[in-house]
């Protein structure tokens, strides 16, 4: 559904979400203009991904809704009462997952972290060879290393690994 | 090295007595205590395999709070539940 806002820009926005397919154009809206969205619970976590600084459920109450839009007026953030614990467990389980990550990459040596992060960035063996001054089968010992210690098993799951500890970023780099 | 503390809840959720409030039962000491929303959160993570400074790192980043204030708050809120029988440490 199409938008609207007119001018002057809004100072907050209340966005009922119906069903589970959240509009592309939400996510411009969230990041320019404090919004409160209201949504079935199985949404919190994509909702306050997209930056909302307001969530309330659907079956929330109208008292429930007026503290959670004062709240976020106010400068605040606002997530119903009841979902509060499943917001903190999934923080806990994520940081988590990123510790157990990044304690995998301190086991590697200083060379096999130079193979890992030219191999994450899409760079062959022979290239590695190369640049390392070194063969191209003690590139392949190095990565076998690699894999064996960061627990991967294909070279999309380096990728996505060396995504998750943030060792490459988005974008190709020639 | 002393590793954080890991608090485990005890108790059960009775019922919800309004959108705000949770009604709790320990059967331990029998009592019925009602928890807010902050109260019961805090409750919920007390598994016994989560510790305090995982806690402390996830309000802080859920709440923008800073690591202290978020320590000191959470430190407050633990000695309450466990003062009411709710939280209880080492091997429960």
């Amino acid at each position: 559904m199409g938008t609207d806002l007119g001018n002057p820009s809004p100072h907050l926005i209340v966005w009922h979400q119906i069903g589970t397919d959240i509009d592309v154009g939400l996510t411009s809206l969230v990041q320019r203009i404090p919004t409160v969205i209201v949504a079935p619970d199985d949404l919190l976590t994509a909702c306050v991904e997209l930056g909302c600084r307001g969530f309330v459920s659907s079956d929330a109450s109208a008292n429930e809704m007026v503290e959670a839009i004062q709240t976020v007026a106010d400068g605040g953030a606002y997530v119903s009462a009841r979902l509060l614990g499943s917001l903190l467990r999934r923080r806990v389980d994520r940081r988590r997952g990123s510790d157990e990550a990044l304690a995998k990459l301190e086991g590697l040596t200083a060379r096999e972290m130079e193979v890992f992060l030219l191999a994450a960035r899409g760079i062959g063996r022979e290239p590695i060879a190369a640049q390392l001054f070194i063969s191209s089968d003690t590139v392949r010992t190095h990565l076998q290393r690699v894999y064996r210690k960061l627990d991967v098993h294909t070279h999309a799951e380096l990728v996505a690994f060396a995504w998750q500890t943030r060792q490459v970023s988005a974008g190709v780099e020639g | 090295m002393s590793r954080p503390p890991t608090p485990k809840r005890k108790g059960t959720i009775w019922r919800e007595a309004d959108g705000n409030r949770t009604a709790i039962y320990e059967a331990e000491t029998d009592g019925l205590h009602m928890l807010n929303a902050t109260a019961l959160a805090i409750w919920e993570l007390c598994d016994g395999h989560t510790n305090i400074e995982e806690m402390v790192s996830a309000i802080s980043e859920l709440t923008g709070i800073e690591i202290g204030e978020a320590r000191r708050d959470l430190t407050i809120t633990l000695a309450t539940l466990e003062g009411l029988g709710l939280v209880g440490y080492g091997d429960a």
